[in-house]
């Protein structure tokens, strides 16, 4: 009486990323639904016997035709037919409207083997020898603790008992709000694993308790600064009594970065890794003179793709705001050229004291560039316009200066 | 910009001229002092002298008592149709500029002295606005004004012209916009042509930022105000969510305080009820004690009895002792007196038988009398030696008897010294009781006075949640009302209709031949062309404006298209205006925000307000509770009175006591106290009692002991008496019978004496009867209390009391161990009002969850997290790309700049064409002569010719040539400029070839200058077909481009 559950959880499903570009955006959506075409297919080579996906699948309760289509759609495709629990998290709770509610037309896409957990007493039997006990979220918010509301092992029950809730924190205070989870609910509901929602971080809480109780993390990375995302947890039962064990499967393809460049060099470093599923917050905070500019320029739209060819960084997000032009010695870059422009370069040099330096900068290295033919020098984070994607940037005659070592903000902790 | 019509009226010497024209050359002719140059006096008047200058009165009709007036219509640079009127008049004049899209309807752009202003902003001649500092009286003079409308006169003066007598930039600027095309050097052109494209797709032609559609700045602008708005439904979000918890918050503060008032009000139940069960424990303790003391009395009084009725047996035995003595004298007595009656009888008897022998007898019986008396006293004195014996006993008694008294005594004084312990026990008590009244009645008056700081605190809570709900109030106030925002909301609404209506799509195909380039724009943006096709399409929403120009860079067309009805695109002006003016109400803000605005506000005044009831409601509640501060100080002074009263001795009793423990403490202090104090009296009497009696029994054994001490000591005396007598009796034996009669009287006396001997002795008898009774009786009581006592095990008592003592003492060390904090039955009270409140409190708390579910929670706080990113995010875009325009813009102005400054003086620029010309028109008539080009100085004051690689100077040509340079210069700045030039007889000098000449090269020129000649010799310019037939105004011929103008037609 062996079983196998696949256990996962925060597929936000539809979220929207406003903070990066509208492809970049799509590009984060759609990757949500591929991680959980790789979880049903994980969950088909481990045979398992349900997947238990606990929470927060959507990102809201009531999302867009198209992201229930296609959820609906990847289950019917790559369902295997075990069962597949749905829990309502805090971010779908169960109300009114919502996709799991049972007057929803999700409820009709979907497949006869998933299970939405839509009533306060859900079980549902694995057989003969377990049963799944799942308590919804009917709200965002709530002081109700989910997994305490799981009725109690009946004397002389010996099946397998695996709890589902949605929540965070344990106990502590100020979080009481988030549908708290107490820390020795499996214990005193008589369970033998609780499948938990909600933080993104892979944790068993407390670790090596009597009972498992486990966040899955999220299978793929919402945000920068996550750790730990990224996976599912392939759960394997004995009987009950015998403590489950527990193994952590990556789910996920991309990694989110944050690097702090703060010298050429280190950005010639970062752009020769493999950065193809890397979503790379790039912070430029150095200074450079118009050739090494020039190269940065080159270097980021490398990264970055434009109509014609694709970046090699999976996805960029481009921080500027300390990037900035070193013109001290710009205007040996305009010796030989008509008085006139090199009048207008020395002007613009004044106007670096005025009320709009940078301004002032990025007018000189637009010159720098219209000068040398490369081009109208389009820098904008929206819509890259460089005209010259493989240039070979004079670096090597920029005066050199001494370059920090870069600052690595967001490696990703791996399993 | 094209003249359309001139039309003047009452105008020096011109009654009224109505006078229209082509946009090509217009030749207007007339014999001499027609009115020809008048004519170009009102188109400059029109055109510069404000309708209130003095200058006029020149022109005034001397013959008629009327005002001129003049009106000209043109098309603008701007593709609009302009009218301006201005009528002089000494007593004032108007002025009055209209403009027009379809050249039907006119609406009113500027009238009064705020019309020169604008036309001035229009021609851009480098006349600045009138009213200003050094602005002159007369005729407005500026460089452009005098080359393109500029008098007849001397042409030398026309070519010393230059800009620096400009009274403002705006002529020298649009000469460098105009003449910027003839920048020669390829890499600027190509750095500006760069720089202009970039600044083109941001910025409108005026320089400002664009707001159209895919503008950069629009875009951004959008997509900003896109991210505020979902920031700002993210943070009311967050803020109900933040309300929400702080609520919560506050009801979970209540609850903890109130769940903690219970648990509190728990434990001193709990602590109340441990104090009574101890308290209980010590009473029956107490209980115990007086059992155990009660028990120990009657052991003590048992062993009184015990004692005394061993005194009294005694007592009984040393009676019965007197008894038996008594009864001793008795028998001896009446053994005595029988004796006496059987000696008196032998007396008689020998008396009566032989008198001698009586005499004799008598004799020896009398020595028989006195042996018996000597032996009765020998026997007295023996018994009296015996009851020496008895006395010793006696006296052995007696000394018993006195340690019984002393040893009794001894417990009256321990049980006197006990009494004055218990009492002082008493009076701690009574002094504890009292601090204990005391400490109460401080902690009464403290939490009075607790209870008034909390109400001030909750009303001075109250006072400023009430402040700042009425401070946001102002701040409401100040913001426009609802109304005045649907107002410009719903204009707003009008305006984007309005917008869209012009909206309605343009589709434009034309065909244009090789070598012909395309600048078109459609919706104010410029579009690509392809410029390998013949056949060209451009669509657009509003406009289509299409410039073609010569590969020499030669304009050949420009074409402007509106879409819209008139109507329509007067309404969205007017509607554009109406929003320009009446969103100043705004203060800048964005509409939607302003309205925002006003919704949070008006949450946050009721929020506040809320608030300040709610802390009202519980000040009234504490209020309501709470006692009087008097009363409470009141109590305290008595209490402590009463305290004084006690003396000053510490109370034993730390902090709060069990008031009713003490209390019945006390109590049974007091009772104790009494029952010793009666123990101890009767203890004293009973000792009083003994010692009397104890005197009396001394004293009767000192008797005794007198009495048979004496005895003892004449017992040998009488035994030697008694021998005596004995022998005397053998004497007397003779003399008996002589004493017979004596002796029978002696019998009778001696009868007589025996009989009441014999009833003594029977006397005697009873009473030793009666004392061995009352003896045995004495020894019956006294073994029955010494049984009694042998019972009643004292010792065994005593350790019960020791051991009641102690359990007490422990009691009352628990007790006193235990604070005191009021009744069970108060606090139960108390308990149950605090149940209450916590079930409030929770009921309070449930409600506010079912709240904090309609809220966001943390999945707001999360949306909010992303809205602020995107936010932040769309502002640096914001900032990147006006960083990124502006600094195109700062590198196009600098260009330009930096041109002006050192690369090609607007001279260079200008003396190119102008220089072609003058060679071509100077080459016909000598072609010997090497004239290279003019000369002109960076403010197009004109220098000389060059010839030979030397400047000459004008002077040094003839009349007639300086005429015909002026004219071509100023011809060529109209062609840059775009703008009309009127020639008034300027070719006075010039011989008929060159006049030829310059025929031609007008023709030619009126495909795109508009050319308004002013001569006396029309076949100059025309040929005898041009000319009007008679009787008609005017004749247009090559294709509208020339206009032959009768002016004897036209002026009156």
């Amino acid at each position: 009486m062996t079983l196998k559950v696949l256990h996962t959880a925060d597929w936000h499903l539809g979220r929207a990323f406003p903070s990066f570009d509208r492809a970049d955006a799509e590009t984060l959506s759609r990757a949500r639904f591929e991680v959980v075409e790789r979880i049903f297919g994980l969950a088909k080579r481990h045979q398992v016997d349900a997947v238990l996906c606990a929470g927060d699948l959507f990102d809201e309760p009531r999302p867009d035709r198209a992201w229930y289509h296609r959820l609906a759609q990847i289950l019917k495709t790559h369902g295997t037919g075990v069962p597949v629990v749905l829990l309502p998290g805090n971010h779908d709770p169960l109300v009114p409207g919502s996709v799991w509610h049972p007057d929803h037309e999700m409820r009709r896409l979907l497949p006869p083997f998933a299970h939405v957990v839509d009533r306060g007493d859900f079980e549902l039997a694995l057989g003969d020898h377990a049963v799944v006990l799942a308590r919804p979220c009917t709200s965002k918010s709530g002081q109700r603790d989910n997994a305490l509301a799981l009725p109690d092992r009946a004397p002389g029950d010996e099946r397998i008992r695996i709890g589902m809730a949605h929540g965070s924190s344990f106990d502590e205070r100020g979080w009481e709000t988030n549908f708290p989870i107490a820390k020795d609910a499996a214990i005193r509901r008589g369970l033998d694993y609780l499948a938990i929602g909600d933080t993104h971080t892979f944790r068993e809480v407390p670790p090596d308790a009597e009972v498992p109780t486990v966040y899955p993390s999220a299978p793929e990375a919402t945000n920068f600064g996550e750790k730990g995302t990224g996976f599912v947890a392939s759960v394997f039962f004995k009987r009950h009594g015998r403590r489950a064990i527990v193994r952590k499967e990556r789910v996920a393809r991309w990694r989110w970065r944050h690097e702090r460049i703060t010298s050429i060099e280190a950005l010639r470093t970062l752009a020769s890794e493999e950065l193809a599923h890397t979503v790379l917050r790039l912070e430029l905070a150095m200074t450079a003179n118009a050739a090494e500019h020039d190269e940065v320029d080159a270097i980021v739209l490398a990264l970055k793709g434009n109509e014609a060819a694709h970046g090699r960084a999976g996805v960029l997000q481009l921080q500027l705001a300390e990037m900035e032009l070193r013109t001290d010695d710009i205007e040996r870059y305009f010796e030989g050229l008509p008085d006139v422009l090199r009048a207008t370069a020395s002007k613009l040099r004044e106007l670096e004291q005025g009320e709009f330096p940078t301004r002032a900068r990025r007018a000189l290295y637009h010159l720098y560039r219209l000068t040398r033919g490369l081009g109208d020098g389009a820098r904008d984070a929206d819509a890259p316009g460089h005209d010259a994607p493989g240039h070979d940037a004079p670096g090597h005659d920029a005066p050199g200066h001494d370059a920090p070592a870069t600052e690595s903000n967001g490696s990703e902790s791996d399993a | 910009m094209k003249l359309i019509k001139l039309t003047c009226s009452d105008f020096a010497r011109i009654a009224y001229a109505s006078v229209p024209l082509g946009p090509g050359l217009n030749v207007l002719y007339g014999p001499n002092d027609l009115g020809k140059s008048t004519l170009a006096k009102a188109l400059r008047a029109v055109l510069l002298l404000p309708h209130t200058s003095r200058a006029i009165e020149a022109w005034t009709p001397w013959n008629r008592e009327a005002s001129p007036w003049v009106e000209l219509t043109f098309r603008g640079d701007d593709g609009r149709v302009w009218r301006v009127r201005k009528e002089y008049a000494r007593s004032g004049g108007t002025s009055l500029l209209t403009a027009s899209t379809d050249g039907e309807t006119f609406t009113e752009e500027a009238k009064g002295r705020h019309v020169d202003g604008v036309l001035r902003e229009l021609l851009r001649w480098g006349i600045p606005g009138p009213g200003g500092k050094g602005s002159p009286r007369g005729m407005p003079q500026s460089f452009l004004a005098q080359a393109l409308l500029g008098e007849q006169g001397d042409a030398a003066l026309a070519l010393a012209a230059s800009l620096t007598g400009d009274a403002d930039e705006s002529g020298r600027d649009r000469l460098t916009e105009a003449l910027e095309a003839l920048a020669v050097d390829e890499r600027f052109r190509s750095v500006l042509d760069a720089a202009d494209q970039k600044v083109s797709l941001a910025y409108s032609p005026s320089g400002k930022p664009s707001s159209a559609r895919q503008s950069p700045f629009r875009v951004a602008k959008d997509e900003v105000l896109e991210a505020r708005r979902a920031l700002e439904i993210a943070t009311e979000a967050l803020d109900r969510t933040t309300d929400a918890t702080r609520q919560g918050s506050l009801l979970e503060a209540d609850l903890l305080a109130a769940t903690d008032a219970r648990d509190e009000l728990r434990r001193r139940l709990s602590a109340a009820r441990t104090r009574a069960d101890v308290a209980a424990a010590r009473a029956r303790a107490a209980e115990v004690h007086a059992d155990r003391a009660a028990q120990l009395e009657r052991v003590q009084a048992a062993r009184a009895r015990a004692e005394t009725s061993a005194l009294e047996k005694q007592e009984a035995e040393s009676g019965a002792t007197e008894a038996a003595l008594a009864l001793e004298r008795a028998r001896a007595e009446e053994a005595t007196q029988l004796a006496h009656l059987a000696s008196a009888r032998d007396v008689l008897r020998t008396a009566g038988a032989d008198d001698p022998q009586s005499a004799r007898s008598q004799a020896r019986a009398s020595l028989e009398r006195e042996l018996g008396a000597a032996r009765r006293a020998r026997d007295e004195a023996r018994e009296a030696a015996r009851s020496l014996a008895t006395l010793t006993a006696a006296r052995e008694a007696l000394a018993q008897h006195e340690t019984n008294v002393g040893a009794l005594g001894a417990r009256h004084a321990s049980e006197q010294a006990e009494l004055e312990r218990v009492v002082a026990e008493l009076r701690d008590s009574k002094i504890a009781l009292a601090d204990l009244a005391v400490h109460d009645a401080e902690a009464a008056l403290a939490s009075v006075a607790s209870d008034e700081a909390a109400i001030a605190e909750l009303r001075a809570d109250a006072e400023r949640q009430e402040t700042q709900a009425t401070e946001l109030e102002a701040e409401l106030e100040a913001l426009p009302s609802d109304a005045a925002l649907a107002a410009l909301a719903s204009l707003h609404d009008e305006l984007r209709f309005a917008r869209e209506v012009l909206n309605v799509g343009l589709s434009v195909a034309l065909r244009k031949p090789a070598g012909v380039t395309l600048d078109a724009q459609t919706d104010d943006a410029a579009c690509v062309v392809d410029l390998s096709t013949e056949q060209v399409e451009l669509e657009a929403n509003r406009t289509v404006s299409i410039k073609a120009s010569l590969a020499t860079g030669e304009p050949v067309l420009e074409l402007r298209v509106f879409a819209g009805a008139a109507d329509a695109r007067a309404r969205a002006a007017e509607l554009e205006a109406r929003w320009q003016d009446e969103q100043a109400v705004l203060g800048g803000v964005e509409l939607s925000a302003c309205r925002q605005s006003r919704a949070s506000l008006a949450a946050s005044i009721e929020t506040h307000r809320r608030d300040a009831a709610h802390a009202r409601e519980r000040a009234t509640e504490t209020a309501a509770r709470l006692g009087s501060k008097r009363d409470a100080e009141q109590a305290l002074a008595q209490r402590r009175a009463e305290r004084e009263a006690l003396g000053s001795s510490p109370s034993a009793f730390e902090g709060a006591q069990d008031r009713g423990a003490l209390i019945r403490e006390r109590d049974a202090l007091q009772e104790d106290v009494a029952k010793r104090r009666a123990a101890v009296d009767a203890l004293a009497e009973r000792l009083a009692e003994l010692a009397a009696r104890t005197a009396g029994l001394k004293a009767a054994a000192e008797a005794a002991a007198h009495g048979a001490t004496a005895g003892a000591e004449t017992l040998p005396s009488r035994e030697a008496e008694v021998r005596t007598l004995e022998s005397r009796l053998e004497d007397a034996q003779q003399e008996g019978d002589r004493t017979l009669q004596q002796a029978e009287h002696a019998v009778d006396v001696a009868r007589t004496k025996a009989a009441e001997a014999t009833t003594a002795r029977q006397g005697a008898e009873a009473a030793v009867e009666a004392a061995r009774d009352r003896l045995a009786q004495a020894r019956t009581e006294a073994a029955a209390a010494a049984g009694a006592l042998e019972n009643l095990d004292e010792t065994a008592a005593e350790a019960a009391m020791q051991e009641a003592i102690q359990t007490l003492d422990a009691r009352t060390r628990a007790l006193e161990a235990l604070p005191a904090g009021g009744s069970v039955e108060s606090l139960e009270a108390e308990l149950s009002a605090a149940e209450i409140r916590l079930r409030e409190a929770e009921a309070a708390a449930q409600k506010h969850e079912g709240r904090l579910e309609e809220v966001g929670g943390v999945v707001a706080e999360e949306r909010h997290r992303v809205a602020e990113a995107a936010y932040d995010a769309a502002l640096e875009r914001r900032q990147d790309v006006e960083t990124e325009f502006g600094a195109w813009k700062l590198l196009a102005d600098t260009l330009r700049e930096a041109e002006r400054d050192v690369g090609h003086h607007l001279g260079e620029s200008l003396s190119g064409p102008v220089s072609q010309e003058m060679r071509r028109l100077l080459d016909r008539v000598d072609a010997t002569t090497q004239y290279e080009g003019l000369s002109l100085d960076a403010d197009l004051g004109g220098v000389g010719v060059r010839l030979g690689g030397e400047v000459r100077s004008f002077t040094q040509l003839s009349v007639g040539t300086q005429e015909q340079i002026a004219a071509l210069f100023r011809l060529s700045i109209a062609t840059h400029l775009g703008t009309p030039i009127v020639l008034d007889d300027h070719l006075t000098h010039t011989d008929p070839v060159r006049v030829r000449w310059f025929r031609d090269l007008l023709r030619a020129e009126a495909h795109r200058t508009q050319i308004v000649v002013l001569t006396c010799h029309p076949l100059d310019y025309l040929d005898e077909a041009d000319l009007p037939e008679e009787g008609r105004p005017f004749r247009d011929r090559a294709a509208g481009l020339v206009r032959a103008v009768d002016l004897t037609q036209i002026i009156e």
